[in-house]
């Protein structure tokens, strides 16, 4: 792994590089990695391995036109640098292909952890092994078909010919278990959790938590029954409010899905997008906020953007180009790695809390389904999603009864505004988002 | 500014893939261990159009040497980005103490690999030399021409996009136990979308293909226009549809339809690391588990049709691939396998062991999935159904270890009184696997691949293809209550 500090050296070196052979501009990003991952399948140890990289990206421009190369390994720098002057040589051009000029970034101080850093494959091999004893003695029945923990330290730098010269370092843990509780005849449905901390000492209780939800989960689809076919509320879990509700809004809030016309919200800003229950935060200074980071993809300074208040859209996400375009300020959306040119996207996601206690969310309809995995298709263009609810539960004047082959259908966009109830408990996912569970109403529901 | 000097902007050749093989072998030496060396080079070119912008041109090039030992009954893996003896050695000491690590806490030892089949010599597929000998402006121009086409298509189509994909792929693979393998081959994919608009209701029209081979063979079947053309006439089409009435249903699939199936449904559940999970799959080798009609394979050849997009002639152990009867006459025949696997099951390797990139270790994976051609005429298939749909565009999908399945339907075409009748949208199809291939009650005679340009997701991507005949069964439909 090569540290912040030299890989900024390396990007700026290869700046000069790329202007040297023809670019007019150049940014050079740098990622650069060393993991340690124990893998489990099938309720065993499976594999222990390590792997360091270091990878850059090259984005140039000629004449309006951009080109960009991703290559792994020092040594293949400087091709990088001609592959993409290559590709600018022959893509059409467009007037607002350019590269930022440097913004003050207010530091964010974050050391990575030498203990996590110290880690060796050994310590991770007991932690591995103590999380498979842990699942066996919660309860038998389940099954881990796959699994991991994982350590790594990395560090990323980033350095163009307008003058950006960044870097910073980090340090993480993660793990994750995947699989099935079966009882006899009784096989449960596939099910999934995961955790993410930033120091070695946060690694035992988190992996202690998640064996803790993850057997809930596989026990909770045993002894299915069919459900019930009407019109009526969902509660959705905290991780579906992530991946359904707020992975199918976030991608219509990028400039670029604006400016392209893909954004059903195109013309909502200042509006009532959502219920007033709903506000959504993106905080990438989150001190424990495993997404946090001092600047985005492009070196543009990271803040705190309030983007839904009360149920009203507050802005769009924007990167240098579409904030160029938009004559507006960027507001540090640029993501991703080393290996793609910048794409916008969000860091830590917050939804503010309701008053409503997560069990009388569930309690309080005369009948309902709460959803805690969707599987299915949706469409944030149309708004349209349909589906199958996995590991879900009947809710019928207070009890919960675990149900099988239920499908959901309607509109995202309806389904924002008919948010009857936010839990008042917040749920962390793996540090990069804290969210409540959502209840929603007239929801299409058709059982099997 | 300096001008640019053209003989310094060509892309490196790809990388002597059969001279690596070579330096891989010189690694192996005598370490007493099972030792697996897989260097592996992708390339990737991009070009992505969007309303009229060149969103991206791109390419990425990533290579290294993944290194698997097997030590004290259980595996080590280590990666290094590149194929220097030195570092390759380094790295096969990496592994084996990440082995050793491990073996103490592994319950169940891997006590042998099979293969009596292990791949020598080189293999080339089809349309590498072709393909990367293509200038990138023509890949620009096309990509251009027919977003700009699809967004002219009709007049209430408001937004277009269009992208090319090419991965080129270069591996070689030796093993302390005797394979020494070198493989190239190169997949293109196309996809063209587009947005209709009516009155603030929008629909979505998609079209894509994928393929293993070259540029003709990657437009062999349809031109790119053409595949702009019908997304645009699925997404204008769709702005009439109304929403199916939910519940259970008699369908015919078609082809694309069936490869989700084959693959998410069925083939998801019988790979061997599932079945030793506990899938729905366990225990049912020689047993009856679909109606006698259904023939249903995963092969790494391109069966019936040349090109399909999971297409390799030796996996990352070095195994070379086979077509594997999954499925015959309704009775289950075989799992898939990896070379730890086969051994414990007692079996030979499948030839399905996969690893996306050099530095992930292999799993087993699916190729190209497939129910095998019947008899029937599709045309008579119809006629006999009087209250139904014709199912057709996979739209994603997910299948679970019980066999419980769904996935997306972009087109569904009702049918009344045995003929086709108007377009439904927002169509979502579920069951459990097994409980359709029972109800599987007429398999027509055509074949096409139809799942070229997807990929399938296991920790990591890998590139599949699935497809088959027209199917008649009984699914459930997701729709309004």
């Amino acid at each position: 792994m090569i540290g912040p500090e030299e890989l900024l050296a390396a990007c700026e070196r290869a700046v000069g590089r790329a202007q040297a052979l023809g670019a007019e501009q150049v940014e050079v990003f740098a990622e650069s990695g060393l993991s340690t991952e124990v893998e489990l399948q099938k309720d065993d140890i499976h594999t222990a391995s390590t792997s360091d990289e270091t990878s850059f990206g090259v984005r140039v421009l000629r004449g309006g036109s951009q080109g960009f190369a991703t290559v792994n390994g020092i040594g293949n720098l400087e091709a990088a640098c001609s592959e993409a002057l290559a590709i600018a040589a022959v893509a059409p051009a467009d007037e607002f292909n350019q590269l930022p000029d440097p913004r003050a970034v207010e530091r964010f101080e974050r050391v990575p952890d030498a203990a996590l850093r110290e880690l060796r494959v050994d310590s991770l091999v007991d932690l591995a092994g103590s999380m498979l004893a842990e699942v066996r003695a919660r309860d038998p029945r389940v099954r881990i078909d796959t699994g991991g923990v994982a350590a790594s330290v990395h560090s990323r730098a980033l350095a163009s010919s307008t003058g950006i010269a960044l870097c910073e370092a980090g340090s993480e843990a993660s793990s994750h278990l995947f699989g099935m509780a079966v009882d006899g005849d009784d096989v449960g449905s596939f099910d999934y959790d995961s955790s993410t901390v930033l120091r070695a000492d946060a690694l035992a209780p988190a992996l202690s938590g998640l064996t803790e939800r993850f057997v809930e989960k596989c026990l909770g689809s045993l002894g299915t029954r069919s459900g019930e076919s009407f019109r009526g509320t969902l509660v959705l879990s905290p991780e579906v409010v992530q991946s359904f509700l707020l992975g199918d809004l976030l991608p219509v809030l990028s400039a670029k899905a604006v400016r392209t016309g893909r954004s059903p919200l195109a013309e909502r800003l200042g509006q009532s997008i959502a219920a007033k229950a709903l506000n959504l935060i993106d905080d990438p200074r989150l001190p424990e906020g495993t997404a946090s980071g001092a600047f985005d993809r492009e070196g543009m300074p990271t803040r705190r953007c309030v983007l839904v208040d009360r149920g009203v859209l507050q802005t769009f996400l924007y990167d240098a180009y579409e904030a160029q375009r938009a004559e507006v300020e960027p507001t540090g959306h640029a993501c991703g790695g080393a290996a793609a040119l910048p794409r916008i996207g969000t860091s830590n996601l917050l939804v503010s809390p309701g008053d409503t206690p997560y069990e009388k969310l569930c309690r309080e309809p005369d009948r309902g389904i709460l959803v805690t995995r969707f599987s299915g298709q949706s469409s944030a263009i149309t708004g349209e999603f349909s589906g199958v609810v996995k590991g879900g539960f009947l809710l019928r004047q207070g009890e919960r009864v675990p149900i099988r082959e239920t499908m959901i259908a309607g509109n995202l966009y309806d389904l924002l505004h008919s948010i009857s109830g936010v839990s008042s408990e917040l749920t962390n996912l793996n540090g990069c988002a804290l969210l409540p569970a959502i209840r929603v109403e007239d929801v299409s529901i058709t059982a099997g | 500014m300096t001008p640019v000097d053209s003989d310094e902007l060509h892309s490196p050749e790809p990388v002597p893939i059969e001279e690596v093989r070579a330096t891989l072998r010189d690694c192996l030496d005598a370490h007493g261990d099972f030792v697996e060396l897989r260097f592996h080079q992708k390339v990737v070119r991009s070009v992505a159009f969007e309303q009229g912008r060149l969103e991206a041109a791109t390419l990425r090039r990533r290579e290294g040497t993944g290194v698997r030992v097997l030590h004290g009954g259980t595996f080590g893996f280590a990666s290094c980005g590149s194929a220097d003896p030195a570092e390759v050695r380094a790295t096969i000491e990496l592994a084996r103490a990440a082995a050793r690590a491990s073996s103490t806490y592994r319950r169940e030892k891997v006590q042998a690999l099979a293969g009596r089949e292990l791949a020598r010599g080189h293999f080339e597929g089809e349309g590498f030399d072709e393909l990367s000998g293509r200038p990138l402006d023509e890949k620009i121009e096309l990509a251009c021409e027919a977003e700009s086409k699809a967004r002219a298509g009709a007049s209430s189509i408001t937004h277009a996009s269009c992208g090319y994909n090419e991965i080129y792929e270069g591996k070689a693979i030796v093993t302390s136990d005797g394979a020494d393998c070198s493989l190239r081959l190169v997949r293109p994919e196309f996809r063209v979308s587009a947005i209709a608009e009516r009155a603030g209701e929008r629909q979505v029209g998609f079209q894509s293909v994928g393929k293993t081979g070259g540029w003709n063979c990657l437009f062999r079947d349809k031109s790119a226009r053409q595949l702009g053309d019908e997304a645009v006439q699925m997404a204008v089409e769709l702005l009439e549809a109304q929403r199916p009435h939910g519940g259970r249903a008699r369908v015919i699939l078609a082809p694309s339809i069936v490869g989700l199936l084959v693959h998410e449904a069925i083939g998801h559940t019988v790979e061997a690391d599932f079945v030793a999970s506990g899938s729905v799959a366990a225990g049912k080798i020689g047993k009856r588990v679909g109606s006698e009609l259904v023939n249903l394979y995963d092969s790494g050849e391109s069966e019936f049709l040349e090109g399909a997009g999971g297409t390799l002639p030796v996996d990352d152990e070095g195994v070379i691939t086979r077509r594997t009867p999954i499925i015959e006459a309704g009775v289950l025949t075989s799992y898939l396998h990896d070379r730890e696997s086969a051994a414990r099951f007692g079996v030979m390797p499948t030839g399905n062991a996969r690893a996306w990139e050099y530095s992930d270790p292999p799993l087993i994976r699916m190729r190209n999935t497939y129910i095998a051609p019947g008899e029937q005429d599709f045309e008579q298939m119809i006629s006999e159904i009087d209250d139904g749909y014709l199912l057709e565009g996979p739209r994603g999908g997910q299948a679970d270890s019980t066999g419980e399945f769904m996935f997306g339907v972009g087109q569904a075409r009702r049918i009344r009184g045995g003929k086709l009748a108007e377009l439904v949208r927002g169509v979502t199809i579920s069951g459990i696997a097994f409980d359709v291939m029972h109800s599987v009650d007429a398999i027509s005679r055509d074949f096409h691949w139809d799942l070229g340009s997807g990929y399938c997701g296991k920790g990591q991507p890998a590139k599949v293809d699935a497809g088959g005949p027209y199917v008649r069964c009984q699914v459930m439909l997701g729709g309004d209550q």
